[in-house]
C-alpha cells in the first residue's frame, strides 16, 4: 500500500509538472545533445553516457509526446524508482516493522519532492538515472549473499559509472567488508573488481557508435586517443578544482541553504540528528562516503551547473533523516496513537509544502527552448553558416536539425568546439556541402573565408541572432 | 552518545547552518558543456571591434561597398604561429583580423601604458609569406594618449617588446 501510494503521489505530481518537450529548465541545457545522440546513434559529450543512451533509446519508441518528452519521462520514472528503492532500503534497515513503514514512506516522499530531485525528474538529463544508480549501489552494499554475489555487487558499481563518470568516486566503498571485518578479503575484492570491469565494458559501445560518423560524435571515440579523451573527460579537466577558494567557501555557505530548501529546517535537524543516530557501520559508511565525496565534487567543480552533482548528497541526507525521525518517534509507545498522528501531520505538511513549491519547480510551462528553435529556424536564411555560442542554443539547434530533421540546409558550428580536431572532421562528415579547411585550431574566419557564398549568422546566449548577407 | 547529546549537537549544527546559509552558488559564467569559445568580435564600417586590450576599426571610404571585419583572440601565439623574435616577448594580446573584402584596411590600436613603452613594445604583424613565418614590426605606428596604433591590411597582429 505504501509503495503504491508513493508511486501514485509522485507520478501524479511529476506528470503535472513535467516538461512537454525540450526544455532549459533545471539545468537541462544538455538535453538537446543527449536526445540527438540517442536518435542518431551518436556519442554525446564526455563521458559518453553509454547506459543512458541505451535506456533513452528504448523510451523513444513510446507512442507518447515528442522525442524530448519521452526522455523527460525516463527521468521521471528513474526518480520514482529511486524513491521506491529508498523506501525498500529503509524498510530493511529500520527494525520495527510498523513504524518503519511510516518513516520510510515519509522519507521517500520527502526525497521525491526535494526541489532539486523533483526538478531533475521533469527534464532530459542523466542525473535522475545517476541518482537511481547511486541508490542501487548503496542498496547492493546492504545485501548479503546469496541475495547478491560479490561479482554482482561490483557489477552494479561498474554499470553506475557508465552513466555518470563521477560514480567512480563510489568505488572505494567496494574495499570495505560489511560483514564484521573492516576490509574485504582479497578474494572478495577480486570478485568485486571483476564485476566492476564487466559493468564498465559498456563503454566499449562508444567506439562502435563513433565508427559510423554520426552527426553527434564528441571526441571521435573510434580511435584510441579519441576514446580516452572522451571517457576520461579531458575537455573538463580545467573545471576540476577550478574555483578560487573564496568561491568554494561561498558554495559551502549556499549548500547550507540548499539543505533547508530540500528538506526544511526541521528536516535538517532530523537529518543531522539521524547522522549521529545511525546504528550500523553498514549504513553509515556508504551514505557518509557518498554524501561527502559528492559534496566535495559539487563545491569544487568549476561549471556553472555543478550543484546538480549534489543529488547523491540529498539521497544520503534522506537516509539520515529517516534514522533521525525513526529514533525520535520510537520514543513514543507503539500503542499510543501519537506516532501515527505525528506521521500524519508530517505527511500533510509535506503535501502542503508541495503545493507551495509547485510553481517554482513546474517545467510544464517552460517554452524557452521551443521558442528559441522556432525563432531561429524562421530568422536564419537558407543555406546559412551559423556560428553558435552557449549550450542551450547549440544543443537546441542540434535537436531541431538532427533529432527532428529540420533545416538540413544550415550548417551549425559550435564555436567552442572549433579548437578540436575531431570537431572539424565531424563538420566535414556532417555537412558534406561545407568547405571545411584543414587547419590546426580551426577558427571562425577560416570557415567564413572558405565559404564565401554562404550567409553568416551568429547566435550567442541571450543575444539577438545576427546574420550578415550579401557578402 | 546518548540521545540528549545527539539532539543538542543536531540543534547546534542546524543553527550554524541557518546562520551561515547565504548567497548564490558561485558559478563562472557560460562555463558549461561546450567550453567557452575563443573570444571573437565582429564589426563593420560603423562598428569598431573592442577586444578589451585593442580596438580594431575598419577604414571604409566607399559607402557602396558592404564591409565587415572579424577579430579573433589567439591564445598562445608562439604555439599557434611562431615564437616572438629572439630577445623579444609577447607583451600584449594577439589577434587574427579578417576583413571582407580581403584588401580592406584596418586600424588597430592597443592600449599602451607606460610599462609597455618602457619595454619598447611595438605592433607586429605575422608575415605569413615568409618561411618560416616571422613577426615583423608594422611601420608608421602612432603613439598618442595611451594607445599605439597602426594602419594595415588584415592579418595577425601582436604587441611584442623587450622582456
Amino acid at each position: 500500500m505504501f509503495s503504491l501510494s508513493l508511486v501514485l503521489i509522485l507520478g501524479l505530481c511529476y506528470s503535472l509538472s513535467i516538461a512537454p518537450s525540450l526544455t532549459w529548465a533545471h539545468f537541462s541545457a544538455d538535453g538537446g545533445d543527449l536526445i540527438s545522440a540517442v536518435v542518431t546513434g551518436g556519442v554525446p559529450h564526455s563521458s559518453g553516457y553509454p547506459l543512458y543512451l541505451i535506456l533513452a533509446r528504448g523510451f523513444q519508441f513510446l507512442p507518447i509526446g515528442d522525442l524530448a518528452f519521452r526522455t523527460n519521462l525516463l527521468s521521471a520514472i528513474c526518480t520514482i524508482l529511486t524513491a521506491l528503492l529508498l523506501y525498500a532500503y529503509l524498510l530493511r534497515q529500520l527494525h520495527d516493522r510498523s513504524l518503519a513503514h511510516y518513516v520510510s514512506f515519509l522519507t521517500a516522499i520527502a526525497y521525491g519532492f526535494a526541489p532539486f530531485v523533483w526538478g531533475q525528474a521533469l527534464v532530459t538529463e542523466v542525473y535522475a538515472l545517476h541518482s537511481l544508480l547511486m541508490m542501487l549501489c548503496v542498496y547492493a552494499l546492504s545485501l548479503d549473499e546469496p541475495k547478491i554475489s560479490e561479482w554482482g555487487r561490483g557489477f552494479v558499481f561498474g554499470i553506475a559509472a557508465t552513466n555518470h563518470l563521477t560514480a567512480i568516486m563510489m568505488f572505494p566503498l567496494l574495499a570495505f567488508g560489511y560483514d564484521g571485518k573492516l576490509l574485504a578479503s582479497p578474494t572478495v575484492l577480486l570478485k568485486r573488481c571483476l564485476g566492476v570491469a564487466t559493468g564498465l565494458a559498456l563503454y566499449l559501445s562508444l567506439p562502435v557508435r563513433a565508427y559510423f560518423n554520426p552527426p553527434i560524435n564528441w571526441g571521435d571515440a573510434s580511435t584510441f586517443d579519441g576514446f580516452f579523451w572522451l571517457v576520461s573527460g579531458q575537455i573538463y579537466r580545467q573545471y576540476t578544482f577550478g574555483l578560487p577558494l573564496a568561491d568554494v567557501i561561498q558554495r559551502l555557505r549556499v549548500f547550507a541553504g540548499f539543505l533547508s530548501d530540500q528538506y526544511t529546517w526541521l528536516g535538517v535537524l532530523l537529518g543531522v540528528y539521524g547522522l549521529f543516530s545511525l546504528p550500523s557501520r553498514r549504513v553509515l559508511i556508504p551514505t557518509l562516503w557518498m554524501g561527502s565525496v559528492f559534496l566535495f565534487f559539487a563545491i569544487s567543480y568549476g561549471s556553472y551547473d555543478s550543484q546538480v552533482n549534489l543529488l547523491p548528497v540529498w539521497l544520503a541526507f534522506a537516509v539520515w533523516l529517516s534514522f533521525g525521525l525513526y529514533d525520535l518517534l520510537s520514543l513514543l509507545s507503539e500503542r499510543c496513537k501519537l506516532q501515527v498522528s505525528i506521521v500524519g501531520i508530517l505527511f500533510v505538511g509535506i503535501m502542503l509544502r508541495v503545493s507551495f513549491l509547485f510553481s517554482s519547480v513546474d517545467a510544464s510551462q517552460d517554452f524557452r527552448a521551443r521558442d528559441f528553435i522556432d525563432n531561429a529556424l524562421r530568422v536564419i536564411p537558407q543555406s546559412s553558416l551559423v556560428f553558435v555560442d552557449g549550450d542551450e542554443q547549440i544543443f537546441s539547434l542540434w535537436y531541431a536539425q538532427f533529432a527532428l530533421n529540420q533545416r538540413a540546409d544550415m550548417a551549425i558550428v559550435a564555436k567552442g568546439l572549433l579548437p578540436y580536431e575531431w570537431y572539424y572532421e565531424n563538420l566535414q562528415h556532417t555537412y558534406g556541402y561545407l568547405n571545411v579547411p584543414q587547419r590546426d585550431k580551426l577558427q571562425i574566419s577560416d570557415l567564413v573565408s572558405a565559404n564565401p557564398a554562404r550567409t553568416i549568422c551568429y547566435i550567442s546566449h541571450d543575444e539577438p541572432i545576427v546574420c550578415v548577407q550579401d557578402r | 552518545m546518548n540521545r540528549k547529546k545527539r539532539f543538542v549537537i543536531a540543534v547546534v549544527l542546524s543553527i550554524v547552518f541557518m546562520l551561515v546559509a547565504a548567497g548564490a552558488w558561485a558559478a563562472p559564467q557560460f562555463q558549461g558543456t561546450v567550453p567557452p569559445p575563443p573570444v571573437t568580435g565582429v564589426g563593420s564600417c560603423l562598428v569598431p571591434v573592442d577586444m578589451g586590450t585593442a580596438l580594431i576599426t575598419l577604414l571604409c571610404n566607399d559607402d557602396s561597398v558592404v564591409m565587415s571585419v572579424i577579430v579573433e583572440a589567439v591564445e598562445n601565439p608562439a604555439e599557434t604561429y611562431v615564437p616572438a623574435p629572439e630577445g623579444k616577448t609577447f607583451t600584449g594580446d594577439t589577434f587574427k583580423v579578417t576583413t571582407d573584402p580581403e584588401d580592406a584596411l584596418i586600424q588597430i590600436c592597443y592600449a599602451y601604458p607606460p610599462e609597455f613603452s618602457d619595454k619598447e613594445a611595438k605592433i607586429n604583424k605575422l608575415n605569413e609569406d615568409a618561411t618560416p613565418n616571422a613577426w615583423v614590426e608594422v611601420p608608421g605606428a602612432v603613439i598618442n594618449n595611451g594607445t599605439i596604433c597602426v594602419t594595415s591590411a588584415a592579418g595577425v597582429f601582436s604587441l611584442i617588446g623587450n622582456p
